[in-house]
């Protein structure tokens, strides 16, 4: 990694593709999660990575087997950025849209895509930290020890963070009728 | 000898699915997938457009190398669907603005960072030559769209125009400047407008010499709009007149 960074660094392009097949999908996940529109989470994922270019360039960052922290650090800036402007700009849908926004009304859901769809929906009552932990690490694929390090937190309270989320979305899921279990 | 925090693999996966009690290893599980399937949706361009583009983005150095780099864009793009850029004049017809560009660029110790200052100076600059062009253009009267055409003429000096209109085009992108809803309203067509825009706005900044009280209503402008003094709505119902 460190020869790849150098070479990134340098606008070495081969380098570049090194860097960005290893972490770009993971950005995008944690980033899609989030503000669950993909061409957003493409253009969080872009802007991600022309920050990292700057930086580099520039003497910004230093390599020191910390890489990925600071790219996720990067990255989960960008996405908090890039929530508080969609609050901002919050507005009241259209109930003509809530089908859309719902999908189909009637007809079977495969048995994976309705575990996911229900997850996806659980997830959005966790409170943003938790939320932010579950997603850095299983979007976004980071140990413990990286995200405590990037939010700054006692790996011990992590870990417990992280169990009370799992704890929840587990009760959230239980608590939701599967479709397929709902009359027709 | 265990530790209490050598119970968990805290580099990986914690011990045994956890560390993780029993109980939650299932929705451990679903959440890895979940994970898995996220990452999975990311458009099979994504990973090949970025390194193109950061890498060229830090190679560029002035607009000169950005401009054949459109130009080879433009060309892979004619290749392969509808698209028709008049971005191609920006080499032809304006040698000025290409010239300053790099002379700008030049002023530093070269490419990269030390370019990057006299560059965004100038792309100040450019705003209220954006305002003229959207006017002229009937397009993007709402001074709330200064900002983000304003970072598009600042990419353009870096060479990282190249960047934006390559994401604005590509079928289904956006353009990589922040406004999503612009895009999605008027869809790559807008944002194609929006490239060449950007390009005839700073065109027109070099010709510009009374631009500084201009630039101070907009920084006012945004500075206004991050503190929340400012509704949105309002702004634009004033671009709009």
């Amino acid at each position: 990694m460190a020869a790849a960074l150098a070479g990134a660094a340098l606008g070495d392009e081969g380098a570049w593709r090194t860097v960005v097949d290893l972490y770009a999908r993971r950005i995008f996940a944690l980033a899609k999660s989030r503000v669950r529109n993909t061409d957003m989470a493409e253009e969080i994922t872009q802007s991600v990575f022309c920050t990292v270019a700057a930086k580099l360039s520039s003497g910004g960052y230093t390599e020191q087997g910390r890489f990925e922290a600071w790219l996720f650090r990067v990255a989960v800036n960008r996405i908090r950025d890039e929530i508080r402007r969609l609050k901002r700009h919050a507005e009241p849908t259209d109930p003509d849209r809530f089908g859309e926004v719902a999908g189909p009304a009637t007809g079977p859901v495969p048995r994976d895509d309705d575990s996911l769809h229900r997850l996806r929906v659980a997830m959005q009552h966790l409170t943003d930290a938790d939320r932010e932990i579950v997603e850095l690490r299983h979007h976004g694929g980071l140990s413990f020890a990286q995200i405590a390090e990037l939010l700054s937190e006692p790996l011990g309270t992590l870990l417990a963070r992280h169990h009370r989320a799992l704890r929840k979305l587990k009760e959230l899921i239980e608590s939701t009728p599967s479709p397929q279990q709902s009359p027709a | 000898m265990n530790t209490p925090s050598a119970n968990f693999n805290v580099d990986r996966r914690p011990e045994g699915e956890g560390g993780l009690p029993t109980e939650l290893a299932g929705i451990s599980s679903l959440l890895d997938a979940l994970g898995a399937a996220e990452r999975a949706m990311a458009p099979a361009a994504l990973s090949g457009g970025v390194a193109l583009a950061s890498g060229r983005m830090l190679n560029a150095g002035s607009a000169v190398g950005a401009a054949g780099w459109l130009a080879d864009e433009r060309e892979a793009l004619r290749a392969d669907g509808p698209a028709d850029l008049e971005v191609s004049t920006f080499e032809a017809s304006r040698p000025h603005l290409t010239g300053a560009a790099a002379a700008v660029a030049g002023a530093g110790t070269g490419a990269g960072a030390a370019a990057a200052l006299p560059g965004l100076r100038l792309a100040e600059r450019a705003v209220p030559a954006v305002t003229a062009v959207t006017v002229r253009g009937g397009m993007w009267r709402n001074p709330v769209m200064r900002v983000p055409v304003m970072r598009m003429a600042a990419a353009v000096l870096l060479g990282g125009a190249v960047l934006s209109a390559w994401w604005a085009l590509k079928p289904g992108g956006s353009t990589g400047l922040g406004n999503n809803e612009l895009v999605a309203e008027h869809s790559a067509g807008a944002a194609e407008a929006q490239a060449v825009l950007a390009l005839d706005a700073l065109d027109e900044a070099l010709r510009f010499d009374e631009l500084d009280a201009l630039m101070a209503e907009a920084d006012g402008l945004e500075s206004s709009m991050r503190g929340g003094l400012i509704d949105e709505s309002e702004l634009l119902e004033q671009g709009a007149m």
